[in-house]
């Protein structure tokens, strides 16, 4: 039996480009390669640079996950400079992290992922018509809806870094965000770490 | 995906209610692999008439000008772009990438990057500086790290209903209306800089952050605290430093050593001042605002 190969170039629906490349024998998959052709260096870029550059320039790797970078750029930060990370302000770049995530997941649902349920080729199926009806892209119901709400938990990011995507909030010591700095008189650790 | 945080109007809004067709996006796009390539190969033939180019992400022209360090949908990126540029009614481009060539085309620039029509403040970019698309007019540059998502939204709107023509551009190819004004521009911390209060170390809500901290608002052209990021807040209102990324010199001073968070001075003075203030009026500005200054100045009247 002859294997087949299948290039899907670009696969689209994710962030970034990425492409796949499959190879099919007797109607399965036995093989299966990924390949995202960008290279922009982002780590060459930061050598040589002041050490809080990686604030700025980690973050804006990636459109959807930014706060993460700049958690793990925070983190090494601290880590190489042992820094002591108050409590708040553990808080407030969990907060950050958290609220990325919530804001993630109806976006994966119904803006990368439920769109391919209302694809022609399952038009026979008996769950078509309301499949395109609640997923159809921009103009399903709960497409429209999840879209418009899924803006709506990194308001909270915004309140601590000012902007989401891409505030450099996480700052070391006391964190950039504000809040942190004034609820280190006012705030009492033990009720939040027992 | 700060596109998708649009509210004036929302994403979904310019499909339904602008009747904006969209034919494809990396992320949001319904077309994968072999399918997008045709729809892609039909706008370049004509068949399928491409209003409006949405670029985002910088012209990669590495290894040695071939762009195969991006290549997209079987082809280098920039090959596409060349392609699609020649039929395409309006351009618009999208962050600092697209525009001059953001982080990628910072110092060592490994990626060959440029943007569009510039490369950082200089002309040309990658489609040249006489380039015009078939409505005549050169590549609409919205910048920003990232762009504010209502700044895109209501200029495809413009364009969609046929009023782009009302919209002044400067000499950057931005729009007058979200770029005239400057990032300080309804900044909460405009009383604290009036009287020279300083923000001095991170994690306060009074002072201003341009003395001490490095806050490019008010060299820096934007709208962003006219209109607010996620509805709610700005970099400087939150007390984190503007970083001028609207502007072509962003990541400004190649974040050297130093230049980071930091106002670069001489003798105190910060060696760059709001455009149009000289040196001499600003430290008499400065003796008169300290002198003027109410005590209230240096509290935190936040707090209450």
């Amino acid at each position: 039996m002859t294997i087949q190969s299948l290039d899907i170039s670009p696969v689209g629906r994710v962030e970034g480009d990425l492409d796949v490349r499959v190879d099919i024998e007797n109607g399965r998959v036995v093989n299966a390669w990924t390949h995202a052709e960008l290279f922009r260096g982002f780590e060459v870029i930061l050598r040589g640079k002041d050490p809080q550059a990686g604030l700025i320039v980690t973050p804006r790797i990636c459109g959807i996950c930014g706060g993460s970078h700049l958690t793990c750029a925070s983190w090494a930060l601290d880590t190489a400079w042992e820094t002591e990370v108050p409590r708040n302000a553990i808080l407030a770049r969990n907060l950050g992290q958290i609220v990325e995530t919530i804001q993630s997941i109806p976006r994966y649902f119904y803006g990368l992922f439920a769109i391919d349920l209302t694809n022609k080729k399952y038009r026979h199926s008996r769950f078509y018509d309301e499949a395109v009806r609640r997923f159809a892209a921009f103009t399903g119901k709960s497409y429209e809806l999840g879209i418009t709400i899924s803006a709506k938990p990194v308001e909270i990011y915004a309140l601590l870094g000012g902007q989401w995507p891409h505030s450099s909030y996480m700052e070391i010591n006391w964190g950039i965000a504000y809040i942190v700095g004034i609820s280190k008189d006012r705030s009492d650790d033990s009720l939040v770490f027992p | 995906m700060s596109f998708l945080n649009a509210e004036e109007p929302t994403v979904c809004d310019l499909i339904a209610d602008f009747g904006i067709k969209l034919l494809w996006h990396p992320s949001l796009g319904v077309e994968l692999g072999n399918n997008l390539q045709t729809l892609l190969r039909d706008c370049i033939a004509g068949t399928i008439p491409l209003d409006i180019l949405v670029f985002e992400g910088s012209v990669v022209n590495a290894p040695n000008g071939t762009g195969e360090w991006n290549r997209f949908a079987d082809r280098a990126m920039k090959d596409w772009l060349a392609d699609l540029a020649k039929v395409a009614k309006f351009i618009v481009a999208v962050g600092d990438c697209a525009t001059w060539g953001g982080i990628p085309a910072m110092s060592p620039n490994p990626s060959e990057s440029e943007g569009l029509q510039f490369l950082k403040r200089q002309e040309g970019g990658f489609l040249g500086k006489d380039f015009v698309s078939q409505a005549g007019l050169p590549v609409i540059n919205i910048p920003g790290c990232p762009a504010h998502p209502d700044w895109i939204t209501q200029i495809l709107v413009a364009i969609a209903t046929g009023r782009i023509a009302d919209i002044a551009f400067d000499e950057l190819n931005r729009p007058q209306t979200f770029f005239n004004t400057y990032t300080q521009t309804g900044c909460t911390r405009n009383v604290h800089f009036a009287y020279k209060a300083s923000t001095a170390e991170f994690g306060q809500r009074k002072g201003c952050l341009f003395y001490d901290l490095g806050c490019r608002g008010p060299m820096t052209h934007s709208s962003c605290n006219r209109i607010l990021w996620n509805r709610v807040s700005s970099k400087t209102r939150a007390g984190m430093p503007c970083l001028g990324c609207t502007e072509p010199e962003f990541p400004f001073f190649d974040l050297k050593p130093g230049t980071v968070f930091k106002t670069q001075t001489v003798m105190g003075v910060p060696k760059e001042l709001p455009p149009g203030v000289n040196k001499k009026d600003y430290a008499l500005l400065t003796m008169v605002a300290k002198d003027a200054a109410p005590p209230w100045a240096e509290e935190d009247f936040f707090t209450v």
